[in-house]
């Protein structure tokens, strides 16, 4: 198929969607509808919802706050991430000894974990870029790690035989090769981390997405509920298109990729 | 490691390198890979290491480039003269994918500490050298079995290495490109003598290149004989296939070779 037959199928069937989940609401033909829109929303609904929401100004600083949360864990998960991927990668002793108790954090829910967080840090940004680390990180770290593992050795050995300090190897071996790991790490990291800032936003916090997802259920603003959904949706196709774009970017010495 | 020296001695003069009674053992099997080799390269000779598949050529290889497994026992000598630079070709090319042409050719100078205007110096000439002038910012997935070859070689020249190991640079390349290469070696050596200790299967490819062949014997390896190639100089390697003197000694040499390469004839030790 061309990009534009794509393009355009995905658009139909996005309008198709739509257009029955404004049916089903009863807002395209008056009288008939399937379930109460007290349930399931309607796009309607949420469009003006939206509108009313960014007018007030309330939804933007929410956006806001979430992304700076998300984006802090972000950083902290792939700068940390990398490092520890790198030293256990290089350093068996270290891999051996530490590698279960990775394991084993890695496995810990993190809606179990986000009350915690709230206790040891408050209620404000510093808990949910906490959680949204504990994701990205371990993402990150798993990734550099087989990134390393997997580094052909006949490279290391033509720049061995050429007398390659550690330090060059490093830099002309092990971080170009770890870094297609670390990038396809990155698309999934971006939605990590807003998956945690937000998990982190419904236990304890006073602004957020996430914050105001729960508070409308609490109040039963479904449409509320859903406007925030959707911008969640869109905050995360936004976020990961622009991963893949700067992977393919940075990755150019790689034969294309698609998707 | 037991009591060998892969030491960076001051040998004789000329020797680059000089394995005297060298062995080695390999693997938890203490599989024997080499078994008392006498070989000496000499500076600007070319010397061709042929012999059955395992007998321990690569071996040879990477014990003067100390890349054998921790595990190997070692014994007798393996001596590089001091100061003495070593490039290694391998059979398969191991660029760096994520670096253009120029990137890999520039990589040796960049090891050895060289500035950005001092790499290029070194890496453009070589480049123009094996033909690639066009596809400089080309990637190595983007060239052709054959090119990626040429880079290899043009990276292992930038190193301005003293000594080049190759292991079976060509085997993988179809005949009109291994020729081409071979004539691109020639035509280098030529213009700077070059030392060279180049391991193949391709016995023409050894006579093509080498000013000697050391034939090595059936797994454990040792040196059966050396043949001094006396043939005219400048060579040219689709000229001296077809000469008398050249199937002269293609066929005496097979006859060495079959004879070495008789599985009844291995003696496991
Ligand atoms: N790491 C290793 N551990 C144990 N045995 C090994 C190891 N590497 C190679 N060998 C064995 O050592 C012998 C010599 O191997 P080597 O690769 O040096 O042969 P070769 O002469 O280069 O063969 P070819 O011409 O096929 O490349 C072989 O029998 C091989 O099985
Ligand atoms: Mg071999």
């Amino acid at each position: 198929m061309t990009r534009t037959q794509v393009i355009v199928g995905r658009l139909l069937l996005l309008c198709a969607c739509l257009l029955f989940w404004e049916f089903a609401a009863g807002d395209l033909i008056s009288g008939v509808r399937l379930v109460d829109p007290f349930f399931i929303s309607s796009p309607s609904r949420i469009v003006l919802d939206l509108h009313k929401g960014f007018s007030d100004g309330i939804l933007l600083k929410d956006v806001g706050i979430t992304l700076f949360e998300a984006f802090a864990g972000l950083a902290i998960g792939m700068v940390t991430g990398v490092a520890a991927g790198l030293a256990f990668g290089m350093w068996r002793p270290l891999e051996l000894i530490a590698e279960p108790f990775m394991a084993a954090f890695n496995a810990l829910p993190r809606p179990a974990i986000a009350p915690l967080t709230v206790l040891w840090l408050g209620i404000g940004l510093a808990s949910k870029v906490l959680l949204a680390w504990s994701l990205v990180f371990f993402l990150v770290f798993y990734n550099t790690y087989l990134g390393v593992k997997t580094i052909d050795q006949d490279i290391v050995n033509a720049m061995r035989v050429m007398r390659a300090t550690p330090a060059q190897l490093i830099r002309i071996v092990v971080f170009p090769s770890v870094f297609s790991w670390i990038f396809a790490a990155l698309r999934l990291s971006v939605s990590y981390a807003l998956i945690g800032a937000i998990i982190g936003e419904f236990v304890g916090a006073t602004a957020g997405i996430g914050y105001q997802l729960i508070a409308a259920e609490g109040l039963l603003q479904t449409d509320r509920v859903y406007s925030a959904l959707v911008l969640v949706g869109i905050i995360a196709v936004l976020l990961t298109t622009l991963a893949k774009m700067l992977e393919n970017r940075i990755l150019k010495w790689r034969p294309p990729v698609s998707v | 490691m037991s009591e060998v020296t892969i030491s960076a001695q001051q040998a004789k003069p000329a020797a680059l390198i000089e394995a005297r009674d060298f062995s080695v053992i390999l693997g938890a099997n203490r599989l024997v890979a080499l078994k008392g080799v006498n070989l000496t390269v000499e500076a600007g000779e070319i010397v061709v290491l042929v012999g059955p598949s395992g007998c321990g050529k690569t071996t040879f290889l990477n014990s003067l480039c100390g890349l054998l497994p921790p595990s190997a026992e070692l014994s007798g000598s393996l001596t590089v003269a001091k100061d003495v630079r070593l490039g290694y070709m391998p059979q398969k090319d191991a660029l760096l994918p994520w670096r253009t042409v120029l990137g890999n050719v520039e990589v040796g100078p960049e090891l050895r500490g060289l500035s950005k205007a001092d790499r290029l110096a070194k890496a453009e000439p070589l480049i123009e050298l094996v033909g690639l002038s066009q596809f400089r910012n080309h990637y190595p997935h983007e060239l052709s079995g054959g090119m990626r070859q040429r880079v290899s070689l043009a990276r292992t020249l930038a190193y301005e290495p003293d000594v080049i190991l190759m292991d079976e640079p060509f085997a993988a390349l179809d005949a009109f490109n291994r020729t081409a290469l071979q004539e691109e070696i020639l035509r280098i050596n030529d213009k700077t003598r070059l030392t060279v200790l180049f391991i193949t299967h391709d016995l023409s490819e050894a006579l093509v290149l080498g000013r000697r062949v050391a034939v090595m014997s059936n797994r454990p390896g040792r040196i059966v004989d050396i043949y001094p190639v006396d043939l005219p100089e400048p060579r040219s390697a689709a000229k001296l296939r077809g000469t008398d003197a050249f199937l002269l000694l293609f066929q005496k040499l097979w006859n060495v070779l079959m004879e070495e390469s008789d599985p009844t004839k291995r003696g496991e030790a």
